[in-house]
């Protein structure tokens, strides 16, 4: 059988299966075989049969293909001449494989012999060339043809061109794996915003699964960090049509904020409607990130050299420190000398989520130490967890909530000297990037603590040298003015000494002139001559005292002294000289009066001293001597009182001074050196003593000696 | 007979000067401070002044000024006798018009010297 006859029954669509195949008997509808005998009406009848058919095969927009059980096209509609570009009568009667190729040949002789076998019909997606030699991808229906007797005699294809088809398909395929891979995130709503589509990378950014954001609207991220106008600038934008392109800082479902660069669209139809709105948004953290790291980097290198010594760089420090890695709260603290304890110095907060306690727990966590040991910034991605291991159960109901806390311990080490550490706490775990921010932070900060330690040591080094030059100099200069004072005062004595020697020698000389003169008056001027020769010996006396006060004042010969007696012996020497002066001297002792640790030969002089004065200056009425110990200070007092001229009020202030005689003139003259009050108050003052005077011009004066009593002497 | 004006305050100088000057001839008259003495030397009209720098109510410049001051008393001669005189003493008694100088210690043979060149 060289003829096969294809029948194509009435099928509509590709798709439906083909479930009636007609055989057609042995007439062909374009064919070279030739039939020349005239036909008989039935067989017109029949043809016209066969010509409509083939009518109805031509007109089909699918490539309809007939081969016989040699793989030779018998068939070849129009739409197969367009789809492949080969002509009916190009084909018809050549072997298939040599309009396709051999893998066609190949597919058809398996179809023909393994599935049309069981089945009646295959299909599938083959690739078939066209003239050209282009490929053109179709679905093909492939179906047996049999005779009356159900014998296979050919295959009929029905080839429909899906080659535009699949290459948008492919398109397709490819833009969304382009949108589902992207590294931008992409999110599509519909026009009310709700959301339709994300893809992974949205996921990964914002923490929300797919499932999780279908059906919400994108404000489910807002962090209300960015302004409702800017919200409200972007819907007008994107409702209206236009594109909306800006920053927006979101929250994702951790609770961490975001930035992303976002380019908003709406999508519209071929009528122009707006159909979807489409979101890209490129995640900008890092970016950001970078910009705040440069920006602190930067703020923080002003500052530090800006700062005027350590104590303003280390605020600077922590703030930028806190800033660059947005830290929660963070502590200065530096080791102490000897003990190598960490002490904090500084704390900065940006929030009051800690307590002092945190930063205790930082001191005695492993990172600390480590960071301490190796000289390298250390990070723990739970404070707590160390806390609820180790620490006592009241720190550790501070931390109940159990929130994670991070922390990042990092040194400043200049010269294999720690400067300072400074903690950084913060909810999220800390990245080897920014630990290797933070070590270049660390050098800088370790150099600027390095410079201000210098320079606050030289400082201090100046002030203390400058101090100690300006202490040495007050001590030079009041060494020098004490010295100048002495030698004045020396001087002045010398010359006053001096002074009152000139008188008496003037006289000695001018009188042993007058003996020789006026022998006569041997007596009188004898008498003078001894007068002035005591002068001159109570002068010498009274002046030695005093020079031997200026060298030893601490050369006191220290013994229990009993005033009453000491006062009664002085009293009693005087006795006489009072009976010649006609005045009554009398001695009032008290009783119980505690004994005085003193040196008793210094004492036994101002208690003199007083008395010869009393006698000095009273003609007429009384003296009278007492000792008495003060109720309320318990000090130990001896008086001198008498009824003598008194103290004129202009001489008071003098009273002390050495060789005073007062401003007046003294008739009659009165005997003594001008010393004797002197030494009365040096020798008091060395005792730790206090002298009251009270006098009234004409009535007499009292002297009073309060010695201080339970003398301790050290 | 020359008359000799004495001011001085130690008792025993004052009366071994009265006593060497009267046996000498002079005429004497002695005070010990200086409370009246101009009225006192210019009723005394004295040949001479012998006062001692050092004296109770007035000193013995405040006196040799007043003296030079009035006319009666501006061409007397003045001795200014003294225990101690400081230079800047010395120049002023100068300029006030001091005749002559006696510091202490000093000796009959000076005390008479210094007598005779002051009146000459």
């Amino acid at each position: 059988m060289s003829l096969t006859l294809i029948a194509v029954s009435t099928v509509n669509k590709i798709g439906t299966p083909l479930r009636h195949t007609h055989s057609i008997d042995t007439t062909t509808l374009r064919t070279y075989e030739q039939h020349t005998e005239p036909m008989s009406k039935p067989q017109k009848s029949k043809i016209m049969s066969n010509l409509l058919q083939n009518a109805l095969l031509e007109a089909i927009p699918d490539a309809i293909i007939a081969i016989d059980n040699q793989l030779k096209i018998t068939f070849w509609n129009h739409a197969a001449e367009e789809l492949y570009g080969w002509s009916a009568i190009e084909v018809i009667g050549q072997s298939i494989e040599k309009i396709f190729d051999e893998k066609i040949l190949h597919l058809y002789q398996e179809i023909y012999e393994q599935h049309l076998q069981e089945k009646s019909i295959w299909r599938g997606e083959i690739t078939q060339r066209h003239k050209t030699g282009t490929t053109i991808q179709v679905t093909t229906s492939i179906a047996p043809i049999k005779d009356a007797n159900d014998h296979h005699i050919g295959l009929i294809a029905i080839d429909r061109d899906i080659t535009s088809h699949k290459i948008n398909e492919d398109r397709l395929t490819t833009l969304s794996s382009a949108v589902e891979q992207s590294p931008v995130s992409i999110i599509i709503t519909d026009t009310s915003g709700n959301i339709e589509y994300v893809n992974p990378k949205f996921t990964q950014l914002t923490g929300y699964s797919r499932e999780e954001s279908i059906g919400q609207n994108p404000r489910f991220l807002k962090s209300g960090e960015t302004s409702a106008a800017e919200y409200k600038s972007l819907w007008q934008a994107i409702t209206s049509g236009e594109q909306w392109q800006g920053q927006l800082h979101n929250r994702a479902k951790d609770g961490t904020l975001f930035w992303e660069s976002a380019v908003l669209s709406p999508i519209l139809n071929t009528k122009g409607e707006i159909t979807h709105y489409l979101g890209i948004k490129e995640d900008i953290g890092e970016q950001k990130q970078r910009e705040k790291e440069q920006r602190a980097l930067l703020n923080l290198a002003m500052e530090l050299r800006a700062a005027n010594g350590r104590a303003e760089m280390i605020p600077a420090i922590l703030a930028q420190s806190v800033e660059l890695v947005g830290a929660t709260c963070s502590a200065f603290a530096t080791q102490q000398e000897g003990t190598h304890q960490l002490q904090s110095e500084v704390t900065y907060s940006t929030s009051n989520t800690y307590n002092e306690s945190i930063f205790l727990l930082a001191h005695t966590h492993p990172s600390t130490i480590a960071a301490l040991q190796t000289h390298i910034p250390q990070s723990t991605d739970n404070l707590c967890q160390h806390t609820k291991d180790t620490a006592s159960a009241q720190t550790e109901t501070q931390f109940e909530e159990n929130v994670p806390i991070a922390m990042v311990c990092v040194p400043f080490v200049a010269h294999e000297e720690i400067l300072g550490i400074i903690w950084l706490f913060r909810f999220k775990s800390f990245t080897p990037e920014e630990i290797r921010t933070l070590v270049a932070v660390a050098d800088m900060v370790a150099i600027a603590l390095h410079r201000a330690k210098l320079h606050d040591k030289a400082a201090r080094y100046a002030a203390d040298l400058e101090r100690e030059v300006a202490a040495r100099t007050q001590e030079l200069r009041a060494a020098n003015e004490k010295l100048l004072e002495l030698d004045r005062l020396k001087s002045k004595f010398v010359s006053d000494v001096t002074h009152e020697l000139r008188t008496p020698v003037t006289n000695i000389g001018l009188y042993l002139k007058l003996l020789e003169r006026k022998p006569e008056k041997l007596v009188e001027f004898t008498k003078t001559l001894n007068e002035q020769a005591e002068r001159l010996r109570t002068l010498v006396k009274d002046t030695l005292d005093l020079s031997k006060l200026d060298q030893s004042k601490e050369n006191l010969t220290l013994e229990d002294v009993d005033l009453n007696s000491l006062t009664e012996s002085i009293v009693k020497a005087q006795l006489a000289r009072a009976e010649s002066q006609n005045l009554p001297l009398e001695f009032y002792p008290a009783i119980d009066l505690p004994k005085f640790r003193g040196d008793k030969d210094k004492l036994s002089q101002v208690i003199t001293n007083l008395v010869v004065n009393a006698l000095n200056y009273t003609t007429t009425g009384h003296i009278s001597v007492r000792t008495y110990q003060e109720q309320e200070s318990k000090r130990l007092c001896i008086e001198v009182q008498d009824t003598g001229c008194g103290i004129h009020p202009e001489d008071l202030p003098h009273l002390f001074d050495r060789f005073y005689r007062g401003k007046r003139d003294q008739m009659p003259p009165v005997p003594g050196t001008g010393l004797g009050l002197s030494i009365v108050k040096e020798m008091t003052e060395l005792h730790r003593g206090k002298i009251h005077i009270s006098s009234q011009v004409g009535q007499g004066s009292t002297f009073t000696i309060s010695l201080p009593p339970y003398m301790q002497w050290a | 007979m020359e008359r000799i004006f004495i001011l001085e305050a130690e008792r025993n100088l004052r009366n071994a000067i009265t006593i060497l000057l009267e046996h000498a001839g002079y005429q004497i008259i002695v005070v010990s401070n200086g409370q009246n003495a101009q009225e006192q030397i210019q009723s005394f009209a004295p040949d001479i002044i012998l006062c001692d720098s050092t004296l109770p109510y007035k000193s013995g410049l405040d006196i040799l000024r007043s003296l030079r001051e009035s006319t009666k008393t501006a061409e007397i001669p003045f001795i200014l006798m003294s225990t101690h005189l400081s230079s800047d003493q010395l120049q002023l008694a100068k300029e006030l018009g001091a005749n002559g100088f006696l510091i202490k210690p000093f000796t009959e043979e000076e005390l008479f010297q210094k007598l005779k060149s002051s009146q000459t």
